[in-house]
């Protein structure tokens, strides 16, 4: 295998013609989209661990934290680096896993072979092992000065140790702290069947193709299409996206790309007051995040379903803790209750819970700790499902009359932001966001429900762009029949997959979302559209030297 | 404060006729129900409760023992000190300080140690409920000013250091205990049906074990509105009528069984059982349950803790004999002994969702 020439993306390059895609008349070109580096996610690198070398392989320890940008850390990936500290975690990180990987539990079925002697040093051994995990790890066939350097390191260790796994473990540490490892570096090279275009070489296409549809890095199948260029044809690629998303592992990118969208990474500091929620425990914040995305996964894959549902369906998963939550009895058959399972669970017809708007994870993320945000949760509402950008307040507001809750006078929300609303300087964005969060009031900030407000009934009438409703259902239905709602997840979607927002791509996002409600709004189908098109892959880079064999 | 009827109360007959196979009632029943969320000896110690002061805590008492074991006080000072360093040197002396051949642990043989005639109390108040209609000679209820109050439990406990509490605090040993383990053992539930739960009139009360344990919620309490499935084993299913009076239930006195788990209560057994529960603003009831229970099963759940319970400070052969002789349950034909005593004990709950609260009823109809 020839290796080829790589560089990392830099910003300004020549924008491709927007209009009409060489490869395939039916795609418009997807504007000047770039290769990109990005950081692997914490998600990502449990996920690769496991499936390189198994789920007991503990990863524990921090990581350094991603940054939201544009609504997505898919974004926020290729814009940060690694600090001091953060090197230093994934040190840790990379030591506590290599030691597991060579201790003498695992060392028998994670390294493919046995040494001579467990205190010599043996080269042949040694080779194998590090070019196996190697490829996993990197994501493509280490290359020779690479290979040659880590088997280096594993032999020098090991004679100095006189303990042949040790030099695995420490040669094995070396490269889960490398960058190949902890980045994802794309590599743009020469598209042959379009001249003066650029597209991702075949190990950036799997990995984009296998962390887009399973959060993770590319299987060995994926990286042997990649090997034997089955991956660079029509017929290859669309062979290795349906293995791919109809795998049990597709429920892994979608959560993945749902639990980034939602903002879920913000229930890590999340924090309400225990004498106000008793309910809303550790383990509550947990499984409220965990009962959207098992609602998604489930409607959306295994139920088939229209993504616009998500904002109407009555079907859900509890377990007996959030059904406390819900104030909902959750009958789970397991004995003594323990452990707690997940039970479907739909609510009545006429039940003001319904579609993942009132989902406790929505409405408590939202919120302030001792109590609800109409307008948080208008802002959300509009920034996360509709891509719309909601400004941030300006910095000398006086937020005195909405933080009162014991305002005598104003009891409900609705009322201290009417108060509130009298300064011209804040009607504007309040007038956006308050009539979609004020259909929410009827859950408090951890989500429990209530039809009063310090003994005053509350009022969740309000309005979507003009089109009026009574409640939180009448708000799901709005949303669920506003057509910018679609819109806007293929627009995230995309976003997500190619870690970058499209400019000058217009066209290929209405591609895009047309097709999706051509797919009855099937999210899995959407996927693999993008999956398989051709635009997906091709990048605005200039390849300089080689062509990609 | 009125009992509220839950708004699930159509979700929970469906699940009830789903789960049991038989018709809802055809009138419209209103249930409410709870799971126990604090149960404890009911203490109300004030100065007047024991007048001869309390009994010795455990580094007295270890004296006291090991001195009627014939130890000088140079060897009990030693293992006083070597007990601190190790926590074992005096641990089997203590607990085999009795004094019959084969019979020298005194935790399983309490009646091998002599009788060190703890002190009890004495004192005008109890919590608790007047078990035998007489007004003479018991105590009086601090909250209803009942006359004749029947606790001789709290009598027998109540100058043990650490029972001499008085809410809010609570005794040291169930407090810890029940902290510790309650969420590891089958939950106690409590439902209450009636016509009009608003309303005072006659209502159904079940007293069941759940097949589920309480969880625990972010303050580390019993977590509300959780839900529990009935324990279809009958031994723990107690149906019995009560009524709501100013808000105030209560039951017709009755027999209850609850199994339990040994280191907290080893089961609740009552005769002639008696209920008084206030709802709180909160929605949570609180009150008191009490009636005539096994007294040495109340030994039992805490002699075996072994030596933990002597190091609280409760001599446990002291508390076999002043529960022996406190008894005032009813004579047991057969051997002429009073095997049962008058107890009372502070029961706290917290609104709950039970699957099957109707199966209760039915079976009382049937």
């Amino acid at each position: 295998m020839k290796r080829f020439l790589h560089y990392l993306t830099i910003a300004g390059v020549a924008a491709l013609p927007s209009a009409g895609y060489p490869g395939n008349t039916a795609e418009p070109a997807p504007g000047d989209a770039v290769a990109v580096t990005r950081r692997i996610t914490e998600g990502q690198y449990r996920n690769i661990i496991a499936d390189v070398f198994g789920t007991d392989i503990t990863v524990g320890g921090r990581f350094e934290p991603d940054i939201r940008d544009q609504g997505l850390l898919g974004i926020g990936t290729s814009r940060v680096s690694i600090s001091e500290t953060g090197f230093e975690q994934y040190r840790d990180l990379a030591l506590t896993v290599a030691a597991q990987v060579t201790d003498a539990q695992h060392r028998g079925s994670l390294i493919p072979c046995t040494p001579g002697s467990p205190k010599a040093w043996d080269d042949a051994c040694a080779t194998k092992f590090i070019q196996g995990a190697g490829r996993l790890l990197y994501r493509r066939p280490l290359d020779q000065a690479e290979l040659a350097t880590l088997v280096g390191i594993a032999q020098k260790s090991a004679t100095q140790l006189n303990d042949f796994y040790a030099g695995v473990e420490v040669s094995l540490a070396s490269m889960l702290v490398s960058p190949q490892f902890l980045f994802r570096k794309e590599v743009a090279v020469a598209d042959p069947a379009h001249p003066g275009r650029a597209r991702l070489d075949a190990y950036s296409r799997a990995a984009r193709l296998s962390f887009f549809l399973w959060n993770t890095a590319p299987d060995n199948m994926l990286l042997t299409a990649a090997e034997n260029g089955s991956l660079n044809t029509t017929a290859g690629l669309s062979k290795q996206v349906d293995r791919m998303i109809g795998s049990g592992r597709m429920s892994g990118g979608v959560r993945a790309f749902f639990a980034d969208m939602l903002g879920f990474d913000e229930f890590s500091t999340l924090a309400k007051d225990p004498a106000i929620y008793p309910k809303y425990s550790f383990k509550a914040a947990m499984d409220v995040q965990e009962q959207t995305l098992r609602t998604i996964t489930d409607h959306l894959l295994a139920q088939r379903g229209d993504y616009r549902d998500l904002f109407t369906t009555r079907k859900t998963f509890l377990t007996r803790s959030l059904g406390a939550l819900y104030g909902v009895a959750v009958v789970d058959d397991v004995a003594n209750g323990l452990p707690a399972r997940w039970v479907p669970y739909e609510y009545a017809e006429g039940d003001p819970r319904a579609g993942i708007l009132t989902h406790a994870s929505f409405v408590s993320l939202h919120s302030h700790p001792g109590r609800s945000s109409p307008t948080l949760r208008g802002k959300a509402f509009r920034e996360t499902f509709l891509c719309q950008r909601v400004p941030d307040p300006p910095v000398n507001v006086d937020f005195t009359v909405v933080q009162n809750t014991d305002n005598p006078i104003f009891k409900t929300a609705r009322e201290r932001l009417t108060a509130h609303r009298t300064s011209p300087t804040c009607a504007g964005c309040h007038k956006i966001t308050d009539p979609i969060g004020l259909a929410l009031e009827n859950f408090d900030s951890a989500g429990g429900y209530r039809t009063l407000e310090n003994g005053a009934p509350i009022d969740t009438s309000g309005e979507l762009n003009g089109k009026p409703f009574a409640d939180s259902v009448g708000l799901g239905r709005a949303i669920r029949d506003n057509p910018e709602a679609p819109n806007c997840l293929v627009t995230r979607i995309y976003s997500y997959a190619a870690g970058q927002t499209t400019k000058n791509g217009k066209d290929w996002i209405a591609y895009l979302q047309a097709g999706f409600a051509a797919d009855g709004y099937r999210v899995p189908a959407l996927m693999r559209r993008i999956a398989v098109s051709d635009a997906f892959y091709s990048v605005a880079d200039t390849p300089v030297e080689e062509t990609e064999q | 404060m009125a009992f509220r009827a839950k708004t699930t109360l159509s979700v929970l007959s469906t699940l009830a006729v789903a789960a049991m196979g038989f018709a809802a009632p055809a009138s419209a029943l209103q249930t409410k129900s709870y799971v126990v969320s604090f149960f404890h000896i009911a203490t109300h110690s004030d100065r007047d409760a024991c007048p001869h002061g309390l009994n010795p805590e455990h580094v007295e008492l270890w004296t006291r023992s090991l001195k009627g074991l014939g130890y000088s006080q140079k060897d009990i000072d030693e293992l006083l000190i070597s007990q601190r360093k190790n926590g074992k040197a005096i641990q089997e002396i203590v607990r085999d300080r009795g004094l019959k051949p084969g019979q020298e642990n005194i935790f399983a043989y309490p009646f091998s140690a002599p009788d060190p005639n703890l002190h009890t109390v004495e004192g005008r108040y109890s919590y608790g409920f007047n078990l035998d209609g007489k007004t003479d000679g018991g105590f009086e209820d601090p909250d209803t000013h009942e006359q004749g109050v029947d606790n001789n439990l709290y009598k027998a406990f109540g100058c043990l250091r650490p029972y001499h509490v008085s809410l809010p605090d609570r005794p040291q040993y169930e407090n810890n205990a029940w902290l510790v383990l309650a969420s590891a053992m089958p939950a106690w539930l409590l439902s209450v049906s009636g016509d009009d739960l608003t309303k005072d009139g006659p209502v159904t009360v079940t007293i069941a074990r759940a097949l589920e344990h309480t969880m625990q919620d972010a303050r580390g309490q019993t977590l509300a509105d959780s839900t529990f499935r009935i324990d279809p084993n009958p031994r723990s299913h107690n149906v019995m009528r009560g009524a709501l009076n100013g808000g105030t239930l209560s039951i017709e006195p009755t027999d209850i069984f609850l199994e339990a788990e040994p280191h907290i209560i080893s089961k609740l057994h009552l005769l002639q059982a008696h209920l008084r529960l206030t709802p709180k603003p909160d929605g949570n009831l609180e009150g008191y349950i009490g009636g005539y229970t096994p007294w040495f099963e109340e030994y039992w759940a805490h002699a075996s803790n072994g030596f933990d319970a002597e190091e609280s400070g409760i001599d446990m052969p002291g508390l076999y004999y002043a529960l022996q002789r406190l008894a005032d349950g009813p004579v047991d034909p057969k051997t002429g002994e009073r095997n049962f005593i008058s107890a009372t004990w502070r029961i706290e709950l917290v609104p709950a969702i039970v699957a099957d609260p109707h199966n209760a009823l039915a079976e009382l109809r049937r």
